[in-house]
């Protein structure tokens, strides 16, 4: 059984009218259930509104779903005693780099979460260290958080959750606000830490480019699972992608249309340099 | 010409150790009736320099023409200049403040001093032309999602009836569709109302379907200016300041690197698929 | 224009003044401001200098960056040492109108003046040696002993440090937001008061939105990673107190003995 496991989980977003009476239930999730196997790098795709960011919320008691159980560990979040713990067992990054770092100088950021769990300072020093190193920024530890850039804000923001020793982490669209440069740095630290430290990675995201090299992707449509499997195997059907509104890497489009123009190439091209293997075969 | 830069500068705390070119010796003509992509990674100047063709920021030294005529002029007037030159920025939520999408979309002709009925034509047309009808008009601009804030704000621009148009990162934040209806926008705006439009983005895979001029900026210098394919044949430069070419470029340089001559020119997943296939039934 | 406020922004060096306990430095600073309200002769306001300027020479600050701190409190100078001049009783010096000098007030004016001073100088040497977060941990552990009748000093200091925290970004976003604006055509600067107020309308609404969802977003990753106020939290950096703060505590107390000998004695 994985570490995370969600079970027909249904969510709805309840709005009220000033007398605080229903006044509009807008379900942003119903029935998603999926399983998680640990160590494992997985990818959720999905346009807004799909209900991605809702689920990635619910992960670590954000939000509780209106109906259905997610278990993190095999416990369920929403239970209130083990609220504690299911936080500290699914770390969760979000999408802006700014208003997720309370700390004033980076290695105080890194140290809050240790703080509010009651590890003894010199353990928090030990744990500090270790989170900067793993996400490179041990250069960067005394300066202010304002200083970074906005890949390096997320850096930090990972290390924050890292030092909670986390054996997850859930990333809520980490790279959406920053630049080609910092969208890579985020997502090279994001598997150097899976491969590394062996931890489960939920990586919340609409850019095709940053899912090829995960080890599932799922792809989430309307509040619901449309697509589950692995990169080659999403891939390769291209226009159901495109009905999702999402994109797909131009390699593996261009690749399809050869294909339906009568070119006989394997399905679910990702890279270039497979591409261009193929081609190379195919027209010398 | 719409707008002719010339040798500006701008220098941050200047005459401190903190000394810092955000802009140095950028040369630049706009014509009339352009589609132009500003390229740039954070930092490059992109952003800076599009602050001084509306007069938000004031360059160190150069000039700037608008219509032949320099900005820094004395007597010049900055906000006859900011009607004309509209400038969108990132964030839509950096500009909506008003209570519903329609009186938010007339702030900017009202600044204008306009006719109450001018202004509501204006806004009317303006909205009419980022595609939102009227069933908009009285919702709360907070309410929307992502992509019609970013219409609304685009109409707050367009209904100041600029003859230029900058949108700074419109695209940021939305998804792959949200994206293509933008830039699909700003492609029709540009088609049918002729605007000269200078789009900035990071990222050269985005605009390259739809501009027919690109100019690169890093580290504050402008560094390449040319059409998209004069451009892309410098990938490894691009790469060199963090700005990837599109995918389709890389695939072109490794086939020609393997001995199979397709040309250089294609850019486009359409363009390779037609080379690509003419090579193979060869 | 918000940036250019130099009263008492941390100076960034090392001194002894610098690593001292930030508990320390407080109390040294209230002690400092009780002896200035005690003093009221010539001989104490002596003695009042030589421990400033002792501790300016500790804290390696140059002196010329803390007088320009004084910049900003010449207004408020200016209007306390007019009201002492012409509103004390005693022997006239010269009379215009109902305004009268005395020679009392002409005392008790220089004295006002000097004390000002030396109270801004003397809390600046604190924040100009102590980062915020040191300062907010050292209200934080001083008053401790308030949350015993309930007063949430924790949260209050938590809150410190957050604003600390945003008001750079604030900053910065109002300024982008002035740019969006007047991108459209809008006006801060000219106009008498009113609409100069209504002009900011469109300056703050945005802003406030942008504060609320900053807000909204922080308690969200604040909870994610286990806040749940101070209860059971432990330090990264612990206050501890050092040999040079015990010498400190034990030079402010024969400081505040010697001022109030003075005091009893003169």
């Amino acid at each position: 059984m994985g570490i995370i496991r969600a079970v027909n989980l249904i969510f709805d977003y309840i709005r009220h009218d000033e007398e605080n009476n229903k006044e509009e239930t807008n379900r942003a999730l119903s029935g998603v259930s999926l399983d998680i196997e640990e160590g494992s790098f997985v990818a959720i795709l999905g346009h807004n509104g799909s209900g991605k960011s809702t689920f990635a919320k619910l992960m670590n008691g954000i939000l509780m779903p209106s109906d259905g159980t997610v278990y993190i560990a095999d416990m369920k979040t929403n239970d209130e005693e083990h609220l504690w713990d299911v936080r500290k067992t699914a770390g969760m990054v979000f999408q802006n780099p700014d208003n997720q770092i309370i700390g004033n100088v980076v290695e105080e950021d890194v140290g809050f979460g240790p703080e509010n769990m009651g590890v003894p300072t010199e353990e928090i020093w030990e744990r500090v260290d270790r989170s900067l190193e793993a996400v490179g920024m041990t250069a960067y530890r005394l300066q202010s958080p304002n200083k970074l850039s906005g890949g390096q804000k997320q850096r930090v923001a990972i290390a924050g959750v890292m030092a909670m020793k986390p054996r997850c982490i859930v990333l809520d669209e980490p790279t959406a606000m920053l630049d080609p440069n910092g969208r890579a740095e985020v997502i090279k630290t994001i598997h150097e830490l899976n491969k590394q430290e062996g931890i489960t990675v939920l990586l919340i995201t609409h850019y095709m480019e940053e899912v090829i090299d995960a080890d599932r992707v799922v792809v989430m449509d309307g509040g619901q699972v449309v697509m589950d499997g692995t990169p080659k195997e999403v891939f390769s059907r291209v226009n159901e992608l495109k009905k999702y509104r999402l994109d797909v890497p131009q390699v593996t489009e261009l690749a399809d249309e050869l294909k339906q123009a009568g070119m006989d190439l394997p399905d679910g091209i990702l890279t270039i340099e497979e591409l261009v293997d193929e081609l190379a075969a195919k027209l010398s | 010409m719409a707008i002719e830069i010339k040798k500006l500068n701008h220098i941050y705390g200047q005459d401190t150790i903190f000394q810092q070119y955000a802009l140095k010796n950028v040369d630049l003509t706009v014509e009339d009736g352009e589609f132009i992509g500003l390229i740039g990674h954070t930092g490059s100047g992109k952003s800076t320099l599009t602050q001084h063709l509306n007069g938000l920021l004031k360059a160190t030294d150069g000039d700037i023409l608008y219509n032949g005529e320099s900005i820094y002029r004395e007597g010049f007037s900055m906000k006859t200049l900011r009607s004309k030159v509209g400038l969108v920025f990132q964030y839509p939520e950096h500009q909506l403040f008003e209570v519903d999408v329609f009186s938010d979309v007339c702030f900017g002709p009202k600044n204008l001093g306009l006719a109450q009925d001018e202004i509501e034509a204006r806004a009317k047309e303006a909205l009419e032309l980022v595609g939102l009808d009227e069933s908009f008009y009285k919702l709360s601009p907070f309410e929307l999602s992502g992509g019609q804030k970013r219409r609304v704000a685009i109409a707050g621009v367009l209904a100041m009836k600029p003859e230029v148009l900058i949108l700074d990162e419109p695209t940021a934040g939305l998804d792959p569709k949200g994206r293509d209806d933008i830039l699909g926008l700003v492609a029709k705006l540009h088609e049918e109302q002729k605007m000269t439009i200078i789009l900035v983005s990071h990222s050269m895979e985005d605009v390259a379907k739809y501009v027919s001029r690109l100019v690169v900026m890093n580290r504050g210098e402008k560094v390449f200016d040319g059409t998209p394919k004069e451009v892309f044949r410098h990938y490894k430069e691009l790469e060199a300041m963090g700005l990837a070419a599109p995918q389709i470029t890389y695939v072109v340089q490794a086939l020609r690197a393997r001995g199979i001559m397709i040309s250089e020119d294609v850019t486009t997943v359409e363009e390779a698929r037609d080379e690509i296939l003419k090579l193979w039934r060869k | 224009m918000l940036r250019d406020i130099t009263l008492g922004q941390y100076y960034p060096i090392d001194s002894v003044m610098h690593r001292m306990d930030p508990r320390t430095k407080l109390f040294g600073t209230m002690v400092y401001i009780v002896s200035l309200f005690i003093a009221d002769s010539l001989l104490v306001y002596v003695a009042a200098a030589l421990f400033l300027v002792a501790a300016i020479r500790m804290s390696k600050v140059p002196v010329k960056f803390m007088v320009r701190g004084l910049k900003s409190i010449v207004v408020l100078l200016l209007i306390s040492v007019s009201f002492n001049l012409f509103l004390t009783p005693g022997t006239p010096i010269f009379k215009i109108g109902f305004l009268q000098m005395t020679w009392e007030g002409v005392e008790f004016a220089g004295f006002m003046a000097v004390r000002l001073i030396f109270l801004v100088l003397g809390s600046t040497i604190l924040t100009l040696t102590t980062t915020p977060n040191h300062l907010t941990d050292g209200l934080e552990k001083s008053l401790g002993f308030l949350g015993k009748v309930g007063v949430p000093v924790h949260e209050v200091s938590m809150m410190m440090s957050i604003a600390l925290r945003f008001i750079p970004i604030l900053i910065e976003e109002t300024d982008k937001i002035m740019k969006a604006q007047m991108a459209r055509g809008a006006d801060f600067e000219s106009g008498n008061l009113i609409q100069k107020a209504k002009a900011m309308v469109p300056l703050l609404v945005p802003l406030f939105i942008s504060a609320f969802r900053r807000a909204t977003d922080l308690a969200m990753a604040m909870e994610a990673r286990c806040y749940r106020g101070g209860d059971g939290r432990t330090k990264m950096k612990p206050l501890r107190y050092e040999t040079r703060d015990r010498v400190a505590y034990l030079v402010c107390f024969l400081y505040l003995t010697v001022m109030i000998g003075l005091k009893i004695i003169l």
